[in-house]
């Protein structure tokens, strides 16, 4: 079985990418990355490094933060408003930043799964049983995404 | 409605798919021109998003957190210790 460390490597930047797309906030997506770790040794250190499972603990620990919080964290906030020292704390890619700002104009559910898709790991239906929704929808929503992400950042240009 | 492009570029169409994806984008310029742009705005939204910089800048209320973000393998080890 691979060693958890090895594991850990891994993926912690491929899962911090897809919590930083889905909460456009940089702190709170390594507080949810650790907690998605530490979540995932404390009840499968003895199992097969599983993805799939890591993503769906990653995505559990968002969803009860948002309920805890009442709110979407900040997801409205405007990325290209970011001061040049909250773009340099956040360590965001310049070009990037209008990327997630177009992110955010999706629906909550199309830009969970994009963000899922652009983690690189997953199949469609590994997603659609992360997210608890059909491939089906899977192919829809991303494709959609895709879409939308396109108008907007050629409406941007 | 198809998602053949989005398919292709996730690597999810099968072989029969693929032949049809591929006589689409032969045979419909829009197709041909729509797949060329969202393989072009693939290579953005799917590169990478942090710098290569330490992930390390935890706020100073979670400074005693920093020694696991130096190491960021140690924090979820130290649950088995």
């Amino acid at each position: 079985m691979e060693e958890f460390g090895t594991f850990y490597r891994k993926q912690q930047n491929k899962l911090l990418s897809y919590l930083l797309r889905i909460t456009g906030d940089y702190s709170l997506s390594m507080d949810l990355m650790q907690e998605s770790f530490t979540r995932y040794l404390d009840k499968y250190s003895n199992s097969t490094r599983n993805v799939s499972l890591l993503y769906t603990i990653a995505r559990n620990s968002f969803l009860d933060h948002k309920r805890r919080t009442g709110r979407l964290v900040a997801l409205d906030q405007d990325y290209e408003d970011l001061s040049a020292d909250q773009a340099t704390s956040f360590q965001i890619k310049e070009e990037y930043s209008r990327v997630l700002s177009a992110m955010n104009k999706l629906e909550a559910e199309e830009r969970e799964i994009l963000a899922l898709v652009l983690s690189g790991d997953l199949s469609y239906k590994e997603i659609a049983s992360v997210t608890g929704t059909s491939e089906t929808n899977v192919k829809v929503k991303v494709h959609r995404a895709r879409l939308k992400i396109k108008k907007t950042l050629h409406a941007g240009d | 409605m198809k998602y053949y492009v989005s398919m292709f570029i996730d690597n999810e169409l099968g072989l029969d798919e693929k032949i049809e994806f591929l006589k689409d984008v032969h045979e419909n310029d829009e197709i041909y021109e729509e797949s060329i742009e969202l393989l072009e705005q693939e290579k953005l939204i799917g590169s990478a998003i942090l710098t290569d910089v330490p992930l390390v800048d935890f706020k100073e209320k979670k400074r005693w957190f920093a020694v696991f973000n130096s190491k960021p393998f140690i924090s979820p080890l130290l649950i088995i210790l």
